[in-house]
């Protein structure tokens, strides 16, 4: 029902109804916030990430197809310009790539340099974005592996190493002293 | 299988994305092992924290500010002033009270002396810039209060309506506020008949002389609309919270037809001696 309504609703909005478009925002407002709310972990940047992501939405509605559901597009988008965002504002925050680097030992060290973090949602600002990113699309938003991999393009397995390692750093960033116990284990 | 590969699993364990082998093994390897068991406490626990995290909604003045933004109207939410703003003479006015409102709400916050109990008389006699016309008058002031509006509103039509006329009351109005902040106690009034008439400068000032009294017998068609302003303790809306007795001892300081939601209307912006505010009120026919 929403899923026809959707696409009805664009069509109105390309032949020239422009409150067609509002009533799309209302609809999805809510997830775009919560997504943009939980990767930028505060309601300012949530509120121009947001305003980002319909303004593309504006731009691209055009070349949305019909053929997928509208929501998963929207969504899609949605991701991508959240990454895109994260990129663009914290540009000397470690890439996936120099994560990957470090050895599992080195992650206690950099989260010791924090005072200790009770909250996850704290303890999900100070993720890497990409680690962040697949973590909340799956346990906030409650995305498939599948959705996940479609929305940002990458391969399922690289969804389930990064989600799986997400979780991983979650624990140690919450529970440093038991990281502590097991890398001295390790030692 | 070793605790490594075990470990790697766990994720994808809970989420239940592994083949029905690969379950069994972690499963069987979970009841013997405590230390992966204990990593697949925690895995899980985080999970689940993660996905009780409250939604957060898009608040309201959020959304707001997205419709404007992506020019859209949003007719119901939208706030007094910008429904005003269809009438250019109005907008001016209702940034004269944003303006007013602003300056006047500042010299009753207990931290500014100048126009306190002990102050107000002996400052009576200050230019008419001691109250906002130094916001008003001169032409960056000008730019500085359609900012002001915008940022309220995010109306950027404002400027580009506004006529010779309004510029020249925004000049004028806080004079005659200034004379009404002079006379507070004095019984300063004026007898507006809201209905029909669409006041000029000249007479505005003249009736600001008058020594009479505004009517107190608006009736419930008069509608205060800045109440919905906004929801904030702090917002232009709730500092209105006119009643008719305050109303009643106020001092009208412009009039103005309006046009709103397709009804001519009669905006009137009083000043409040009592409160130091100036209070808009319509009357709808």
């Amino acid at each position: 029902m929403l899923l026809n309504s959707d696409k009805k609703l664009i069509k109105r909005y390309l032949g020239g109804d422009k409150d067609a478009f509002g009533e799309l925002v209302k609809r999805h407002k809510d997830y775009v916030y919560n997504l943009a709310y939980r990767l930028t972990n505060n309601s300012s940047d949530a509120e121009d990430l947001s305003q980002e992501i319909f303004i593309r939405l504006m731009d691209k509605i055009e070349s949305f197809k019909g053929d997928a559901k509208f929501s998963t597009w929207l969504y899609r988008l949605a991701t991508n310009q959240c990454l895109d965002w994260l990129r663009r504002r914290k540009p000397q925050e470690r890439s996936i790539d120099d994560v990957e680097l470090k050895s599992d030992e080195d992650i206690p060290a950099l989260i010791e340099t924090k005072e200790q973090l009770d909250d996850i949602k704290e303890a999900l600002a100070i993720l890497p974005n990409d680690f962040r990113i697949v973590v909340v699309l799956r346990d906030v938003e409650g995305l498939s592996y599948d959705e996940i991999s479609e929305h940002l393009n990458i391969s399922i397995g690289t969804v389930k190493s990064r989600i799986s390692r997400g979780r991983s750093q979650l624990i140690k960033i919450l529970d440093p002293k038991g990281t502590k116990e097991r890398v001295k284990a390790s030692n | 299988m070793e605790c490594k590969h075990i470990k790697d699993k766990l994720s994808e364990y809970i989420d239940g994305a592994l083949n029905e082998r690969e379950s069994d093994l972690i499963e069987t390897h979970l009841a013997t092992c405590a230390d992966c068991s204990s990593e697949y406490a925690k895995l899980k626990e985080i999970a689940a924290s993660l996905g009780d995290l409250p939604i957060k909604n898009m608040p309201g003045g959020v959304e707001e500010r997205l419709l404007s933004r992506l020019g859209l109207d949003a007719p119901k939410q939208r706030p007094f002033l910008i429904r005003f703003a269809s009438s250019p003479l109005a907008a001016v006015a209702a940034v004269i009270v944003i303006v007013a409102y602003v300056s006047l709400f500042a010299i009753n916050t207990p931290g500014t002396k100048m126009l306190t109990d002990e102050g107000l008389m002996e400052k009576s006699l200050a230019p008419p810039a001691e109250i906002d016309t130094g916001a008003v008058t001169n032409d960056d002031g000008n730019d500085m209060i359609l900012a002001d509006i915008s940022e309220r509103s995010e109306e950027d039509n404002l400027s580009k309506e506004e006529p010779d006329e309004g510029q020249q009351l925004l000049r004028d109005v806080p004079k005659t506020l200034n004379k009404t902040l002079n006379q507070e106690d004095s019984a300063v009034g004026s007898s507006l008949k809201a209905t029909s008439k669409n006041y000029s400068k000249e007479e505005l000032l003249e009736l600001l002389e008058a020594d009479t009294s505004i009517p107190s017998d608006y009736d419930a068609k008069n509608k205060l609309l800045l109440e919905e302003g906004g929801a904030n303790e702090d917002s232009l809306g709730n500092a209105l919270d006119l009643i008719k007795s305050r109303y009643a001892k106020g001092v009208p300081v412009y009039a103005e037809k309006a046009a709103y939601e397709g009804q001519e209307s009669w905006l009137i912006i009083i000043f409040d001696s009592e409160i130091k505010r100036l209070l808009a009120i319509k009357t709808i026919e």
